[in-house]
Parts: C-alpha cells; sequence; structure tokens
C-alpha cells in the first residue's frame, strides 16, 4: 500500500506540518526517535562536557539533565502541535527523568 | 555512604522534582490542547494525586514530631542527653520516606518495565528497607 504523499498535507499551516507528516507515515516512529537522539545527544554532550571542563564527570548528573530537556521537549510538543507527539511516550520521558534524578540525588553525598 | 538525612531530602526532592513535571505537562496541556493532557494517563493521574496527598500531609507530620519534640525534656544520659521523641520522629519520617520511594519509583518501575515492574520495585524496596532500619538504629544511638 502506497504511503501518503506530503503533496496532500496544506504546507502554508505551518512548518510543524512537515513533521506531522514525517510522524504519520512512520507510525509515530519519527518525533520519538528525535527524543531518543536529543536524550543521547544532551546525555553524552553534557557528560564529556563536564569531563572536559573539570577534569571528572558525574554520569547522573548528564542523564538526569538530558531527561529533564526531553520531557520539557516532549511535553511541549504534545501540549502544542496535534497529532506530532503521543502520551505515552512523554509518560516515558517523564519517567526517565524521575529516574535520573533519583539517580543524582542518591548519588551524591 | 549517604546519611539518613541525606536520603530522606533525595526521596522528598524527587517525589516534588516529579510532582513539578507531572504539574508542567498538565497545565500545560490545558491551556493549548486539552483532549491531548498528559492527565488522561491513568499512570499520571494516579502518580499526581498519590504525590499530592503525600507531599502536602508532610509538613503536618514534620510539624506534629518537632512538636513531641520540643515538650520533651532531656534525660541525662552516659555521655549525652537522651530524647525519647527521636524514635517516635525516626518511625513516622522513615514511612514517609518509604511512601514517597514506593510513588515514585512505582511510577518509574510501572512505566518503564512494564508487567514485570513489582518484582523488580519489591526486590529494590527491600534494600531500601533493610538500608533505613540501619539508619534509624544509627539514628536513635547517635542523634
Amino acid at each position: 500500500m502506497p504511503y501518503e504523499l506530503l503533496t496532500n498535507r496544506n504546507m502554508s499551516e505551518g512548518l510543524h506540518v512537515m513533521f506531522v507528516y514525517a510522524n504519520d507515515v512512520t507510525g509515530g516512529l519519527f518525533f520519538r526517535l528525535m527524543l531518543f537522539i536529543i536524550f543521547m545527544i544532551a546525555c553524552m554532550g553534557t557528560y564529556y562536557g563536564q569531563k572536559r571542563i573539570a577534569g571528572q564527570a558525574r554520569f547522573s548528573v548528564a542523564f538526569a539533565g538530558a531527561g529533564i530537556l526531553t520531557s520539557i521537549i516532549g511535553i511541549l510538543s504534545v501540549s502544542t502541535i496535534p497529532g506530532l507527539n503521543d502520551t505515552p511516550a512523554v509518560v516515558i520521558s517523564i519517567a526517565v527523568a524521575s529516574l535520573g534524578m533519583l539517580f543524582m540525588l542518591l548519588d551524591a553525598d | 555512604m549517604a546519611e539518613f538525612k541525606t536520603i530522606f531530602v533525595s526521596l522528598i526532592l524527587a517525589g516534588l522534582f516529579l510532582f513539578c513535571m507531572i504539574s508542567f505537562g498538565v497545565m500545560t496541556g490545558q491551556n493549548n490542547l486539552p483532549n491531548q493532557s498528559i492527565i488522561n494517563d491513568p499512570r499520571i493521574n494516579d502518580t499526581y494525586s498519590k504525590l499530592y496527598s503525600n507531599l502536602t500531609q508532610l509538613q503536618t507530620t514534620a510539624q506534629d514530631q518537632r512538636s513531641n519534640f520540643e515538650k520533651e525534656n532531656p534525660t541525662d544520659s552516659f555521655g549525652s542527653l537522651l530524647f525519647f521523641s527521636i524514635v517516635s520522629f525516626g518511625r513516622v519520617i522513615g514511612s514517609q520516606m518509604l511512601s514517597m520511594w514506593n510513588v515514585t519509583f512505582g511510577f518509574v518501575f510501572d512505566v518503564l518495565l512494564g508487567i514485570t515492574f513489582l518484582p523488580v520495585l519489591t526486590a529494590v524496596g527491600g534494600i531500601l528497607l533493610v538500608v533505613l532500619v540501619l539508619y534509624l538504629w544509627r539514628l536513635y544511638r547517635v542523634g
């Protein structure tokens, strides 16, 4: 079965239509992968950034920071653009952020 | 190793953080797309109400324990002053910690592990219970 073409969408509504289209034709995988990539980049960037600047790094801090960033992006995307993100993905990102926060707080001496 | 008060503060702050994240999501959703609000998810709804009651009763509980502690006259003991109210304090605050643990970790494991979350939650909760008992014993001995 051929998938829907971008020309069927009304692109004059805004740039977000392109993202919603990409999310629809991939069955919701596009934005979930996007959130995962944002999480990984933020986590690795924070971790190695700490290491480069301070000489030592705490992975729990990088994990928590990346989780918070991902949750905020997820919440904003599900709350502002219809069809771009779904609630289960946001719930998972909030759970990951909470786990990171617990690790970070319990890791501190 | 972290102290009793560090674990207590960490668990309360983690619960508060989760509460704030959910509140942010709910408020943003209600203001923009109410039919897509995350509060429609039953796990979020349940966790939100439990966190709300836990966090609001924490202040009352802490105030009661403070009053008990202030009313008691210290007894001279060998090398220190003895307060029996610290036992009650330990019990109440310990149960608050466990309650917060069950809500926050329950939510996290339920979402991330699905149907297998209960054995993990109880196993890790068992470790916390042992640690908590040891910390309470230390609290009774040295304050």
